[in-house]
């Protein structure tokens, strides 16, 4: 995918390309919070999986050279409304499955997206969350945790009090 | 570790080591039989398991080939996934959540008590709710299940804190934290859980039970075990009498050995078992052994399952702590003025990040899809899990291209949504959806089922010889002594998770094959 048309030993391609899977994967998958640094990493696990896998990496080139066409432009210059324009349109092709699929796989398994949507990650090294706030919820009254001991029917409607017969109503308006 | 000769004929020879097989070698080894279990996976120790979702999935789980056909979500969404299986020491309990409802006693006669459903298989299964209580109870015992026998509920996490505050505001009565396979204080010789909210990437902890840290430890304690690790089943074989005399299996070399046996007992879960048993087709068996009802592989059931996802305005947090230590049961009774027949649970659920982004829309995409990303902490989760109905057209046949490693052919697992199992999802959305809504739930967002992690009926149990391939204590009809020990010989599904079910029919198997034994009939 280099411009000379093969792929680099080592998998890495031209910052020019990088940046255009880059802006490819901010418009999959936009969070204007996140800077580039997450969606580079994951152009890169993408693009060197590619380097060892030939018809990825076909799909990958003909899918960007396609849409360079399209567009008229180097992709990193296209607007993001027109990017998402141009991939929704090709929702439908192996190339943006592919693409969002792989981009997906890897912007969320990387820790510095956890940290920025407040996923912690590991927890048994710290002790779990036994002392650290499994039951912190305060917005809720502290419910029931054992079984009731009212009848239940197995088979047949709801029985129906006044309470739930409120509540039903109030659901379903 | 006790070791037994390949030509030994007189141990009993178990072929997986998940609550199934685990549950059966325990009994038979405690009552002084010989017993070789063969596992196609590894020993994973419980220092070993790595709390990182990606990780953990690589580490546990049964990635041999599979394919998804029919009209079900998952042959779009993840076709190569039709389920979520084990292939490990422990079998798929070592990810297990643990909530252990029993069936009510109507769910053992569903063609009696639903009647006639139209393109639905369904049957009454040949024994009941009483003759099972003595053995659930001792199921319930042997994994120290929560709000059972004395041991204590689960304190209430944030996310059960969200379902049992809707439940009740839906005027729903039937929630509680369990019944839940999880310690909360120390018991059996392991710890009170952590809350540390890594479950289905194995428990470092020990607090949660699997045969891992309980029944195969305690089996092999007993001198009487051979457990063979990374040994996959490739044939049952039968001796000229028509009963099954030993197994062949290829070893972590790919080298194949054939086991002698008295008696073979199969519990590889209900794609596996089927896959096997129709692997092993011979001259008097061409359909499969244990087949002549031409049942085998049929009437796969699933549970009709699905998740709402519920974004709020404040802070939920639902990947701390126990991730399924809640339930609703009211939904689960059989009302068909619901315009369905069967109930279903609603249950916690919760997920790291990596998994919530895989599962919440199946290659979802867009601004819309990253905002739902974005409120992960303030999202809460509930499983739907319902009673799905068994079809003769649903089913574990072998494909005729896709192999495995071993270049044996690869399971092909059909299943169509039948139109009770619709109505009953749209019906379990719209009351989850009503009961987050209830308590401040400003979106909602329903998911589609993930790769199946009940697996049942594929080798259903029947009174009669013509109806099933098992009788009622997991004893194929055509083979005395091959017996099927996990949830393939389920009869119908029932609304509950399977496992205790599954534990408790082999209790009562192994009673049933060691009297057997006795009499000198086996
Ligand atoms: C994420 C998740 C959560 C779950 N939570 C719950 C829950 O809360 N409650 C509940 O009741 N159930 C739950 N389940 C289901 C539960 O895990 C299964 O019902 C249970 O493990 C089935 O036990 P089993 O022994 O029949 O099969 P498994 O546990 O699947 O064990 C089968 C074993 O056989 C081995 N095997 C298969 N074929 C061969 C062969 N040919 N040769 C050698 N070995 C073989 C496999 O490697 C595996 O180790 C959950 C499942 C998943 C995936």
């Amino acid at each position: 995918m280099t411009s000379d048309d093969r792929p680099s030993r080592d998998g890495r391609s031209d910052p020019g390309e990088v940046a255009e899977l880059v802006s490819l994967a901010r418009t999959l998958y936009p969070h204007p919070g996140l800077p580039d640094a997450p969606y580079q990493r994951t152009v890169e696990q993408i693009l060197a999986r590619a380097s060892v896998e030939p018809a990825l990496w076909h799909l990958l080139r003909d899918g960007l050279t396609e849409l360079r066409l399209a567009s008229g432009a180097h992709l990193g210059e296209v607007p993001a409304t027109d990017l998402h324009d141009l991939l929704t349109a090709r929702e439908e092709t192996r190339f943006f499955a592919t693409l969002r699929d792989l981009v997906a796989w890897h912007l969320y398994d990387d820790h510095e997206v956890w940290a920025a949507v407040g996923y912690p990650g590991a927890s048994f090294e710290h002790g779990g969350y036994r002392d650290r706030g499994f039951n912190d919820l305060a917005w809720l009254p502290e419910p029931r945790i054992e079984e009731s001991d009212a009848p239940f029917v197995e088979i047949g409607s709801l029985t129906v009090t006044p309470e739930n017969a409120a509540a039903q109503t109030r659901s379903n308006a | 570790m006790t070791r037994y000769e390949l030509t030994d004929d007189d141990v009993a020879l178990i072929i997986g080591s998940g609550p199934g097989g685990a549950t059966l070698a325990l009994q038979l080894v405690r009552q002084g039989k010989k017993v070789v279990m063969l596992e196609a996976g590894p020993w994973v120790s419980n220092e070993d398991f790595v709390n990182d979702e990606r990780k953990a999935f690589d580490q546990l789980t049964w990635k041999d080939p599979r394919l998804a056909t029919g009209t079900w979500s998952l042959a779009s969404d993840f076709p190569g996934s039709p389920a979520w299986m084990g292939k490990v020491v422990g079998g798929t309990a070592t990810f297990w959540t643990g909530l252990t409802p029993r069936f009510k006693a109507h769910e053992f006669r569903p063609r009696s008590v639903y009647g006639q459903v139209s393109d639905a298989a369904l049957a009454d299964w040949p024994i009941d709710l009483q003759e099972l209580e003595p053995y659930y109870d001792a199921s319930e015992i042997a994994m120290g299940t929560s709000h059972r026998h004395g041991r204590p509920p689960l304190p209430a996490n944030n996310n059960y804190k969200v379902l049992a505050n809707g439940a009740a505001r839906l005027g729903y009565e039937h929630y509680a934290t369990g019944p839940y396979a999880t310690n909360v204080e120390p018991y059996d010789g392991r710890p009170g859980t952590l809350q540390d909210g890594f479950c289905q990437q194995g428990d470092k902890s020990r607090a949660k039970w699997s045969p891992l840290v309980s029944e195969i430890p305690k089996a092999l304690a007993t001198g009487l075990l051979e457990l063979r690790t990374n040994s996959q089943a490739v044939q049952i074989t039968l001796g000229t009498d028509g009963r099954a005399d030993g197994v062949v299996y290829s070893d972590v070399d790919g080298v194949l050995h054939r086991q002698s046996a008295r008696v073979v007992a199969m519990a590889g879960n209900a794609i596996e078992t089927p896959r096997l048993l129709l692997t092993s087709a011979t001259n008097g068996h061409p359909d499969g052994l244990a087949n002549s009802s031409g049942q085998l592989g049929r009437n796969y059931m699933r549970h009709t399952t699905g998740v709402v996802y519920a974004e709020f305005p404040d802070e939920v947090h639902m990947y701390r702590g126990e991730p399924m230590a809640g339930i609703v049961n009211d939904e689960s009774r059989h009302d068909p003025s619901r315009g369905f027949v069967g109930g279903y649970y609603m249950e916690s659920i919760a997920q790291g990040l990596p998994s919530f982004s895989t599962f919440m829309t199946p290659h979802g995409w867009g601004p819309e899809f990253t905002s739902k990303i974005e409120a992960y902490t303030r999202t809460a989760g509930m499983w739907i899990c319902g009673e799905d109905m068994p079809r003769e057209t649903n089913r574990v046949t072998l494909s005729s291209s896709l192999k495995d490693h071993l270049g044996l052919p690869a399971p092909e697992v059909h299943y169509d949504d039948h139109p009770n199992d619709i109505a009953m999802r749209d019906h379990a959305y719209t009351q989850g959806e009503k009961l987050f809504r209830a308590v401040g739930a400003v979106r909602t967002t329903r998911a589609p089922g993930m790769p199946s992690g009940h697996n049942l009926g594929t080798a259903r149990m029947s009174a009669s010889s013509a109806d099933g391939v098992v009788n009622s204590f997991g004893q194929a009809h055509d083979i005395p002594n091959l017996f099927i020990s996990d949830g393939s010989i389920f009869t119908s599904g029932a609304a509950a998770n399977p496992t205790l079910t599954i534990m408790a029919l082999v209790l009562r198997q192994a009673e049933y094959l060691m009297e057997q034994a006795r009499v000198g009939v086996l």
